[in-house]
């Protein structure tokens, strides 16, 4: 296995959308490492043709509720909760960023 | 002797009998709050005038009789809605929070009469075994201010300890329940996958989390239950399966039930006092007429290394909502949307939370998905097989529920690795669905409560808590103990 340094902690800051502070990284990068060191027992486990298990539900999670009408969340309460809104809209900062002639 | 070290079904007989009214019981919960929690910190919030104006409802329709839970307070761990108030999970990042609707588990106990009196402090987003991860700082055990309630529904647990609720909910993904239940010397539950709706509680690991109850006995757990369990159409993995009075059969005792007991996964990282509460429960139960076996779980070992592995693969998807976009903290000088949400999250979440998230992005990144996360779903099939086979040769399987009693704050904090091993004997409970439960076993030298933890059949929760009523009784623990005010 590759070695998890800094570099590939950078990477998983971008996958991640999290910046770490300067003083984080470090730290997060010797943790990660040992707890990956730690997980590496199951390479001991001996998986050969064993399926995984990819859900827990006992339910058959294709059947369709009734189609009909519910009450939505009311729009106002939920907007209420936005750091940032613009009428009935979410408002975020600029994605598209201003192209010079 | 004071209200609220009264059980659920002591309670309900004084509410029956007239002897005290919903409004009693509810001020009576608030001044123990009022009285004990500037000590422990078990609540983020009290809602003390809802609480009293439900009680008074209550009272004056009387229609707490005819309810199974009338007039009973109840806390909610903070990782669970409730309409218009606070919901934190123990996060900066949600900020003052107040979502636009409430989980099917509090209509549920409302609608049964119980009376909500506060949001308890977990560590956060459920992630911890300890409460120390609480961006509002952590939650003390009452029956040692100096220690850790366990985690991360150690709010939860503390509350109910403390007489402050009778029963508490709480959320288990790999432990977060039974462990802080064996901590603070409480029941704690977690039922089967998909035997508690989770609509309106917030998602950590959708194929592991799974609500329970808090209660100081056996027979309160069975009550909440009979509550809160059943099919919730708003919540697609909630199943279907019958929902019997749990309550019923509780006295059959012991006599014949089959005890499978895994002595090889028990291995040498187990406290001396926690090994010998368990040993000795072992023979009181098998002399109380249980047969008791020896079972293997060959693989119950790689649990904890496919736990880190699926939980946070899960948590580092689930935890991607909190983008400042449409609830909670948003970074205030970002320039671009890809800085607002990079600036947030990293402002928003605690360290354990971005070590996870960090984990779980990793495992399922480009170039490692085979080696880890595929590989540890393969061990996952490998666990529930163990349980299956186990379970053809007994009704309920016994282990310690911690390695440990509760340790001191602070003493686990600089170590991730040691603080996940707390939670060795209850992961691989939720890896394989089914339900477990943590029941006070024993008093350590030190006066801290030792739990045992039984685990039953898918579905099964019946038998299982038939089980812990049998094991309750023959455990030196005093049954519904409160821990006295220090």
């Amino acid at each position: 296995m590759p070695k998890l340094d800094r570099e590939v902690v950078r990477h998983l800051e971008r996958l991640a959308r999290i910046e770490l502070a300067a003083d984080e990284v470090e730290t997060i990068t010797a943790q990660l490492g040992r707890i990956v060191s730690f997980v590496e027992k199951l390479q001991a486990v001996d998986v050969t043709g064993v399926e995984p298990t990819r859900s827990m539900s006992h339910e058959p999670l294709d059947r369709l509720r009734d189609d009909v009408v519910t009450p939505p969340l009311d729009r106002a309460d939920v907007l209420a909760q936005a750091p940032d809104v613009s009428g009935d809209f979410f408002r975020v900062p600029r994605i598209i960023e201003k192209v010079d002639e | 002797m004071s209200l609220a070290a009264l059980s659920i079904a002591q309670l309900r007989a004084r509410l029956a009998a007239g002897e005290v009214t919903p409004v009693e019981v509810c001020d009576d919960a608030l001044a123990t709050i009022a009285a004990r929690d500037g000590g422990i910190h078990a609540f983020l919030d009290v809602h003390a005038e809802a609480a009293r104006r439900r009680a008074a409802e209550l009272t004056k329709s009387g229609e707490f009789r005819r309810l199974p839970l009338g007039g009973i307070p109840v806390a909610i761990k903070d990782n669970i809605c409730i309409q218009g108030t606070r919901t934190t999970c123990g996060s900066k990042i949600l900020g003052e929070y107040r979502p636009p609707y409430t989980a099917t588990v509090v209509e549920r106990l409302r609608a049964a009469g119980a009376v909500v009196v506060g949001k308890t402090n977990l560590d956060e987003f459920a992630m911890g075994s300890s409460t120390e991860n609480s961006a509002f700082g952590p939650t003390r055990n009452p029956w040692d201010l100096s220690r850790a309630p366990g985690g991360s529904s150690g709010g939860s647990a503390a509350a109910v300890a403390s007489g402050m609720a009778a029963a508490a909910l709480g959320s288990d993904t790999g432990g977060s329940i039974r462990q802080p239940a064996s901590f603070c010397g409480v029941l704690g539950v977690k039922p089967t996958y998909g035997r508690v709706s989770r609509y309106g509680l917030v998602a950590f690991a959708s194929s592991l989390d799974q609500i329970g109850p808090f209660t100081r006995t056996v027979e309160d757990a069975a009550l909440v239950l009979n509550t809160v369990c059943g099919k919730d159409p708003r919540d697609a993995t909630s199943a279907n399966a019958p929902v019997p009075d749990f309550t019923t059969g509780l006295g059959a005792g012991l006599r014949g039930l089959k005890v499978g007991v895994p002595w090889a996964f028990l291995g040498a990282d187990v406290a001396p006092a926690v090994r010998a509460a368990f040993d000795k429960l072992v023979d009181s139960v098998r002399r109380e007429g249980a047969v008791v076996e020896e079972v293997a779980l060959p693989h119950a070992d790689y649990g904890l290394a496919a736990y880190y592995i699926v939980a946070n693969a899960e948590a580092s998807a689930n935890l991607a909502r909190f983008d400042g976009v449409r609830y909670g903290h948003r970074a205030s000088e970002a320039k671009s949307l890809y800085d607002m949400y990079t600036h947030t999250r990293r402002e928003g979440f605690g360290a354990e939370v971005k070590r996870r998230v960090f984990l779980g992005t990793y495992v399922l990144s480009a170039g490692y998905y085979d080696a880890y996360y595929h590989r540890a779903l393969q061990v996952r099939t490998l666990i529930i097989r163990d349980f299956a086979a186990a379970f053809t040769r007994c009704d309920v399987v016994m282990l310690p529920t911690a390695p440990t009693p509760a340790f001191a704050l602070g003493e686990k904090t600089d170590d991730p690795i040691l603080m996940y091993l707390n939670d060795v004997f209850t992961i691989p409970v939720n890896l394989a669905g089914l339900p477990g439960l943590s029941l006070p076993a024993a008093t350590s030298a030190e006066g801290l409560p030792i739990g045992v933890q039984l685990i039953g059949r898918a579905f099964d929760e019946a038998t299982l808590l038939r089980a812990a009523a049998g094991v309750e009784r023959v455990a030196e623990f005093p049954t519904g103990a409160v821990a006295p005010a220090r």
